[in-house]
């Protein structure tokens, strides 16, 4: 049983498959999303640099607003926080409940609200960043002098991924030299 | 199940004759003698394919940044075709090479997680990498014929739940660790039921252990630190008396073996202690402890390794009478054993860098009570090795362990234990004398471990010393190639140093 030559073969070539559909998936996303800028909001300062990526949260410029205290507030007792919520980009930016927007909305993120009416869509995002100089990177995004985004691509059906990171309007890879 | 006891089974069944099962064993032992050793020098290949596949890893964990994603993922995807043809090709002509080939190419599946991770900064925790690794090497592990692919399958597998469960909430966790562990008991079940995947299957039975006793484990450490939580919620004098019971109980386990021999209920007492000593174990090293809240976690991982180490001899001694269902799973207490001592050389740096003599008098009273715990227990396990059935020289092996033991764990507590290369020369010279324990012992796979774990430590010093992963991976593959350099040097001339082995014999 699994010793014949097509077991063998496929073996080999399910792993490489796979590799290369993880590939073609990412690679798809960002060819095929639309980009934007973003604040960053420090996620731990102590541990922003975690072994050889950088981790840090998003600051998408809206709050989770009354609306949603009006919401807990009729369900009673019964906790319903954190709400599956979205960030709609395009055409106007506003925040809304769920995770399916309106017709109308052409970009979007999607998130939760949490009890304390804060939107995230990730709890943290990660950039990786070469060895011999993640402890420089590190110290250029503490300091607070230091204007710091970063630049998401996001899919028509939400997904984002990290594309790259400004530090003072030069990408990131600019101050690895 | 080890040769010897199939050889048994063969012979009960008439399978094979008296004569025939005698030949089988003979040959099997001179394996074991230096020429044999030589014979199956082809385990090395094993831990080259290992050395070149860990450097690769580093190689992309430093995240080289001189060459580009797009390079990289072609280089890499080239490698892993060229690696499969070539497995494929020496299939049939080696089933050495091919099952180093195979180990190398499912390192760099985990490599290659690696690189798609970094280069698409995808988030993902290490247990989705592992699972992800695990299903896609699943096909890997059940074509080939060698039980290290296996082990290191369902190594990499378990790893993964392990770590899944301690990133979920308690309910969920213990759940799942306790079905996932009947998954593995059922499909062990299973395959010896219809007889198939034997390599596969002598894999699986320790691994389902494993699952089991880390189940049961991550049970006991949840209800230990629902009860310190209580504890410490409702009164701080509380702490004390769980610590003076928890010294008491600990007095118990090492006093206890000085009465085995009088006593048989003792026995039975003292294995319940050992299990839930096992239950503090975890929870030590989970760093939710009691224990590591008052810097003695260390001593009591050090005197749980003795515990376990003393379990061992006692099965040496063959005054000692065992309940059944313990002398039937001796060799699965006996690799635990050495797994226990794997994890203090790997932890006694991490976890003894706490304070252990402080100008705090309780922690100096609690210190030397330790200390004299340990002593004891030290004397035991001496006492215990002398009326061992093992023979002079690995009784004087195990006595040369047990001292680099002490002495390395003095070290932790010294200003030296900063000092890597002192700490390398300990763990490598316990690792040596385990290998050389391993040879006379004619226990193949505890040789191979031990290999495998000073290729481990050298590895971390690497990163230590050189603090940089990029020559560390360097320094891997050029150590990997080398091995394989010797190999085939050896290979080609393989009769004249098996004729030169034999004089020395």
């Amino acid at each position: 049983m699994f010793q014949s030559k097509k077991s063998l073969i496929m073996a080999f070539v399910f792993p490489i498959l796979v590799l290369m559909g993880m590939v073609g998936i990412n690679y798809f996303y960002l060819k095929t999303s639309e980009v934007r800028v973003f604040p960053i909001r420090g996620y731990d300062p102590r541990s922003l640099l975690s072994g050889h990526y950088l981790r840090f949260s998003v600051d998408y410029g809206m709050k989770c607003s009354s609306p949603f205290r009006e919401k807990t507030r009729k369900a009673g007792k019964r906790k319903i926080c954190p709400f599956k919520a979205h960030i709609c980009l395009e055409p106007g930016k506003m925040i809304d409940l769920s995770h399916k927007p309106n017709k109308d909305c052409s970009l979007f993120i999607k998130g939760t609200c949490s009890c304390d009416n804060v939107f995230s869509a990730k709890e943290e995002y990660r950039y990786y960043v070469p060895e011999r100089h993640a402890k420089k990177l590190e110290k250029l995004l503490i300091d607070q002098n230091n204007k710091r985004e970063v630049v998401l691509s996001i899919t028509k059906k939400g997904h984002i991924m990290v594309k790259d990171i400004n530090i003072n309007g030069k990408s990131i890879t600019n101050w690895m030299k | 199940m080890s040769l010897k006891k199939r050889v048994n089974k063969w012979l009960a069944k008439g399978i094979i004759t008296p004569d025939q099962a005698t030949a089988i064993i003979n040959e099997e032992k001179s394996r074991f003698s230096l020429t044999g050793k030589l014979r199956g020098a082809h385990g090395f290949l094993t831990v080259a394919s290992f050395s070149i596949g860990l450097g690769v890893i580093s190689l992309v964990a430093a995240n080289w940044a001189v060459i580009s994603a797009d390079i990289k993922l072609f280089i890499y995807f080239l490698l892993m075709s060229c690696l499969s043809v070539l497995a494929l090709k020496l299939k049939n002509k080696s089933e050495l090479w091919f099952s180093a080939l195979l180990i190398l190419f499912m390192s760099l599946c985990l490599g290659g997680i690696g690189l798609i991770a970094q280069i698409y900064n995808l988030k993902g925790d290490s247990w989705q990498a592992l699972l992800l690794w695990s299903v896609i090497t699943s096909g890997l592990m059940l074509v080939s014929h060698k039980k290290i692919t296996s082990h290191i399958w369902l190594g990499g597998f378990s790893v993964s739940l392990f770590l899944w469960s301690l990133s979920v909430g308690d309910l969920i966790a213990l759940t799942g660790s306790c079905i996932f562990y009947l998954l593995f008991f059922l499909l062990y079940l299973l395959i010896q039921k219809k007889n198939i995947f034997l390599n596969q299957r002598e894999a699986l039975k320790p691994w389902t252990l494993v699952v089991g006793f880390y189940a049961l484990l991550f049970f006991g450490f949840k209800f230990i630190a629902f009860s310190n939580h209580t504890i410490q919620e409702y009164s701080a004098g509380l702490n004390s008396i769980y610590l003076f019971f928890l010294l008491l109980f600990l007095s118990f386990m090492v006093v206890a073996p000085i009465a085995l021999y009088r006593l048989s209920v003792l026995i039975y007492l003292w294995l319940i202690g050992l299990l839930f000593s096992s239950f503090a174990w975890i929870s030590v090293l989970t760093e939710l402890s009691y224990f590591k809240n008052i810097d003695l976690g260390s001593y009591f991982i050090f005197i749980y390794f003795l515990l376990f180490m003393f379990l061992s001899l006692l099965f040496r001694i063959p005054q000692i009478t065992f309940p059944e269902f313990i002398k039937r799973n001796q060799s699965i207490f006996e690799k635990w054993t050495v797994v226990m001592g794997l994890i203090n050389l790997a932890s006694f740096n991490i976890i003894g860098k706490s304070a252990f003599f402080d100008e705090n008098l309780i922690h100096i009273t609690l210190s030397v009570f330790f200390v004299g715990l340990i002593f004891l227990f030290l004397c035991v396990n001496a006492y215990a090795i002398y009326y061992s059935s093992y023979k002079r020289i690995q009784k004087i092996l195990l006595n040369a362990l047990l001292s680099l033991y002490v002495l390395f764990f003095i070290t932790v507590w010294d200003s030296l234990n900063d000092n890597s290369l002192i700490n390398l020369i300990f763990s490598l010279l316990i690792l040596l004398c385990s290998g050389f324990f391993a040879v006379s012992l004619k226990k193949e796979s505890l040789f191979k471990l031990a290999i495998v774990a000073l290729i481990l430590r050298l590895y971390f010093f690497y990163v230590e010393v050189f603090q940089d992963l990029i020559h560390t991976g360097i320094s891997l593959i050029v150590i990997g190639l080398f091995i394989v350099f010797l190999f085939v040097l050896f290979q080609k001339n393989k009769e004249k140093i098996m004729q030169w082995t034999k004089k020395l014999e």
